[in-house]
């Protein structure tokens, strides 16, 4: 029985599962990369050019794919995210001199490395947890370098999956988008407030993101006015 | 082996067949664009979904 097995095996086996869904959470990152990285890029045959991806940062793939691989971006963004702090402490021990300069060296072999080394310990550290599970270096980089930073004020939740109309030709996979949130966001308008409202409290929440909560804050004089009115009736009976 | 005994009607083959028919997907306009689409889909036509267009037409599938 499956009981409390969580997770989909997306008929593959451990290793294969494995495997694929680092290779996806990869994809996903590398499409953030500078379109510098796609100057001088050929397919195998040396002619045809690699063009960059026509979206940064979304890529499209199965519904169920889509589900199963965004936490491990997300595990590996919030990582990349705890870093951070450990990274801005250590710069106070950091040094500006260039490598194997003589300014440099003597910032090596001083106590002022020590600092630094025991203060930048905990982000190698989380590079390193990073790396074993992605296993692509350009990736890590991407996610500590920009990814981290872009998301250092959002707690969890920096992808979205929006599904897609149509199945896949051929296996009729049904097929969704998954990209960083940040792009393509949704846009909220204050809802307006009906006339009949005026003499309700106002209580109405700041501007949020979520579009049914304007829905609720629209139909709450609606509901409360019945209400009310019932109220009145029993009353005078 | 086991051979079937009578014949097999054509009220029997219908009556198992009773259950094959094949609906129409459920769908209904985008409000953007008036195509039909199923719901919680980016509409394939416009890229619009849940106010804003998240996928502009020219990179359609």
């Amino acid at each position: 029985m499956r009981h409390r097995k969580t997770g989909r095996r997306l008929g593959r086996s451990s290793s294969h599962r494995k495997a694929m869904l680092r290779n996806l959470a990869s994809s996903l990152v590398l499409t953030e990369r500078d379109d510098l990285h796609y100057e001088d890029l050929f397919e195998a045959d040396g002619k045809t050019p690699v063009n960059p991806p026509a979206q940064k940062g979304r890529v499209v793939t199965t519904v169920e794919k889509a589900k199963e691989v965004r936490g491990l971006v997300e595990k590996c963004i919030t990582i990349a995210r705890r870093s951070l702090q450990h990274e801005r402490l250590a710069e106070q021990y950091a040094t500006s001199a260039e490598r194997q300069t003589e300014e440099w060296k003597s910032w090596r072999n001083g106590d002022q490395w020590q600092e630094w080394n025991a203060a930048m310990a905990p982000a190698v550290a989380a590079r390193r947890r990073v790396f074993s599970m992605l296993r692509d270096k350009e990736a890590v980089a991407i996610i500590f370098d920009e990814l981290a930073p872009r998301f250092e004020d959002r707690p969890g939740g920096y992808t979205r999956i929006l599904k897609l109309a149509h199945p896949r030709l051929g296996d009729a996979g049904k097929q969704a988008i998954l990209e960083f949130v940040g792009i393509h966001d949704r846009v909220t308008t204050e809802a307006q407030k009906p006339a009949f409202a005026a003499d309700v409290e106002d209580d109405a929440p700041a501007e949020t993101e979520s579009g049914e909560e304007e829905v609720a804050v629209a139909e709450e004089p609606v509901a409360e006015e019945p209400a009310a009115e019932a109220a009145a009736e029993e009353k005078k009976d | 082996m086991a051979v079937p005994k009578r014949k097999h009607s054509n009220s029997r083959s219908g009556m198992r067949r009773s259950h094959d028919k094949v609906k129409a997907k459920n769908t209904s306009p985008c409000p953007q664009c008036g195509t039909n689409i199923p719901s919680h889909v980016v509409c394939p036509t416009c890229g619009y979904y849940m106010g804003r267009i998240v996928n502009p037409p020219k990179d359609e599938e």
